[in-house]
């Protein structure tokens, strides 16, 4: 079911950071303009206290975009009921700018991995997958952005993901997450080439873009490089992410960090990096006109 | 699309077994490589109970912790898509872990760490007041049946372990501590987003705990009087509106 997209309401494009708890104070008193926040709402499926508060005051001066890691959109078993009742309960309570999940399953049988698994590239997972982002727009009331994942495992394909993705937006009318570290990550471990695969994501349909930093494995060294948002985003992510924009223009971007969590001012520093790019681009193309 | 797939996964997962999914993988590196979802996946569960179990981890170290946490995923992986409440029984997880044995007192100090992560994350409810007491009729006190607050936890430990944990908790210094097994009664309770935390006398928690399952105060204090000591519930029962320990009751007596 094609559902109104939203996202392109965003006025300018601003750079974002995820929001943890160790940063609520900074981000409650920042005042750097159009600063925005992301959070994972499986951290606010509680029943009350001071995480929901704080959520709470941030958000009535800063825009909050929601990012699930636990839908299991990928998934072989229906979306799980309650599961999507809580996330539309935090939808109407903290109206986020966006919402989004990702192209990978983390629960079977019962069972929540807490993990972004790989979905098969198969024509029978493109079918199931639409449905399930069909079923979560259509709970929500809203269109869902799709993150492409980081992949570890040559797999056997049979669509190529970037294909998979541009087929979800054509059937769904869901956008686009394009993480550009995932990217990175997958065009590594998979032998692929990064800036083919941006150059052929539908344009129009990026409603957000992630960044953040990756680290080799510890046991198998360079060969596999994993998506482990615990260190700062790389000069090779950085010349995608400049890559990208000078493609398809500013989009709103995410500056990702969940391990090994840095200080407020240097997740800033990153943040700032982003939205230098941002405004320089703006800048180029009104100096066109 | 088929479910073997996913069959399959979850079990490599579980086990870290690989060879399942031989079929699914492109080439040999597919195989070493599936560790990382392996470790993802046991990391993630560890360092959640690491998250919620902090004094435990504390006190045995990480790499006591670890393995512990490994062999509770093992038996009790997470069923909801939150991990926030992920562990609810680690603590007789911690009681049955041979490793532990020695450690006796170390089940209560999880206990106290599931108490303080529970009442963090508890709901809201109107707290009952001094001043909404105030305007009852006071012929209608004794059969005032308050609730507790939704994240009022009162623990019955088997080991005295609160001043260990709190000292813990706060990251104060501790001297020496002698510890034998006796019962301990321990109070966490939220109240304007702070969490308190106190040791309870015998005659408290049976007042807290006969209004816990619905008695009016007439039977609460009936039931700490009950224990033989002179413990004044009049001037606890002030104390627990001051500290919002009460919700408000629906007043069908006013």
């Amino acid at each position: 079911m094609p559902v109104p997209d939203t996202s392109s309401a965003v006025p300018a494009a601003a750079a974002g950071i995820g929001l943890k708890p160790d940063h609520f104070r900074s981000v409650l008193e920042a005042k750097t303009d159009g600063l925005w926040v992301e959070v994972h709402p499986e951290n606010y499926m509680e029943e009350g206290g001071p995480r929901l508060n704080w959520l709470e005051a941030i958000r009535k001066d800063k825009p909050v975009s929601f990012h699930g890691v636990g839908m299991s959109l990928g998934g072989f078993e229906p979306l799980d009921p309650d599961h999507l009742k809580r996330w539309k309960a935090l939808v109407e309570r903290f109206e986020p700018i966006r919402v989004s999940e990702h192209l990978a399953w983390s629960a079977h049988a019962g069972t929540y991995f807490n993990d972004l698994l790989p979905t098969p590239m198969t024509q029978a997972a493109l079918d199931h997958f639409c449905a399930h982002v069909d079923a979560m727009q259509s709970a929500l009331g809203r269109q869902v952005l799709v993150e492409n994942p980081s992949r570890y495992l040559p797999m056997h394909d049979d669509i190529p993901e970037v294909d998979f993705l541009a087929e979800t937006v054509r059937r769904t009318g869901c956008g686009l997450l394009l993480d550009v570290n995932n990217v990175f990550v997958s065009a590594h471990n998979l032998g692929f080439d990064a800036r083919a695969y941006l150059d052929a994501v539908p344009a129009e349909a990026i409603g957000e873009i992630h960044l953040a930093g990756h680290e080799e494995d510890q046991a198998l060294g360079g060969e596999l490089l994993v998506d482990t948002h615990g260190a700062p985003v790389t000069g090779d992510v950085w010349a995608l992410y400049r890559y990208l924009i000078e493609r398809v223009g500013p989009r709103p971007t995410l500056i990702e960090h969940d391990t090994n969590l840095p200080a407020f001012e240097a997740l800033m520093a990153e943040r700032d990096a982003a939205q230098a790019i941002l405004d320089a681009h703006r800048i180029r193309e009104g100096a066109h006109v | 699309m088929s479910e073997t797939f996913y069959q399959d996964w979850s079990a490599a997962l579980r086990s870290g077994d690989a060879k399942r999914l031989q079929l699914y993988l492109a080439d040999d590196s597919a195989r070493r490589r599936f560790a990382v979802y392996r470790n993802n996946v046991v990391s993630a569960a560890i360092e959640a109970l690491r998250a919620g179990y902090p004094v435990v981890n504390q006190l045995v170290g990480d790499s006591f912790f670890s393995p512990m946490a490994k062999l509770y995923w093992d038996e009790h992986p997470p069923q909801t898509r939150s991990m926030t409440l992920y562990g609810s029984c680690f603590a007789d997880h911690i009681a049955a872990y041979g490793p532990a044995a020695e450690l006796g007192y170390l089940p209560e100090i999880a206990r106290l760490d599931r108490a303080w992560l529970e009442t963090h994350h508890a709901g809201e409810a109107e707290v009952l007041t001094g001043a909404t007491v105030s305007a009852l009729d006071p012929q209608a006190l004794p059969s005032l049946a308050p609730g507790l607050h939704p994240s009022v936890r009162a623990v019955t430990l088997s080991w005295p372990v609160y001043d260990i944990w709190a000292a813990h908790r706060a990251a104060r210094p501790l001297g020496e501590t002698a510890l034998e097994p006796a019962a301990q009664h321990v109070l966490l309770w939220r109240h304007q987003g702070q969490i308190g935390h106190a040791v309870l006398s015998p005659a408290h928690h049976a007042f807290l705990g006969a209004l816990g399952a619905g008695s009016s105060l007439e039977q609460a204090v009936s039931a700490a009087s009950s224990l033989g000591e002179d413990d004044d519930p009049a001037g606890f029962f002030g104390h627990a509106l001051s500290h919002g320990l009460l919700a408000a009751p629906a007043l069908q007596h006013t």
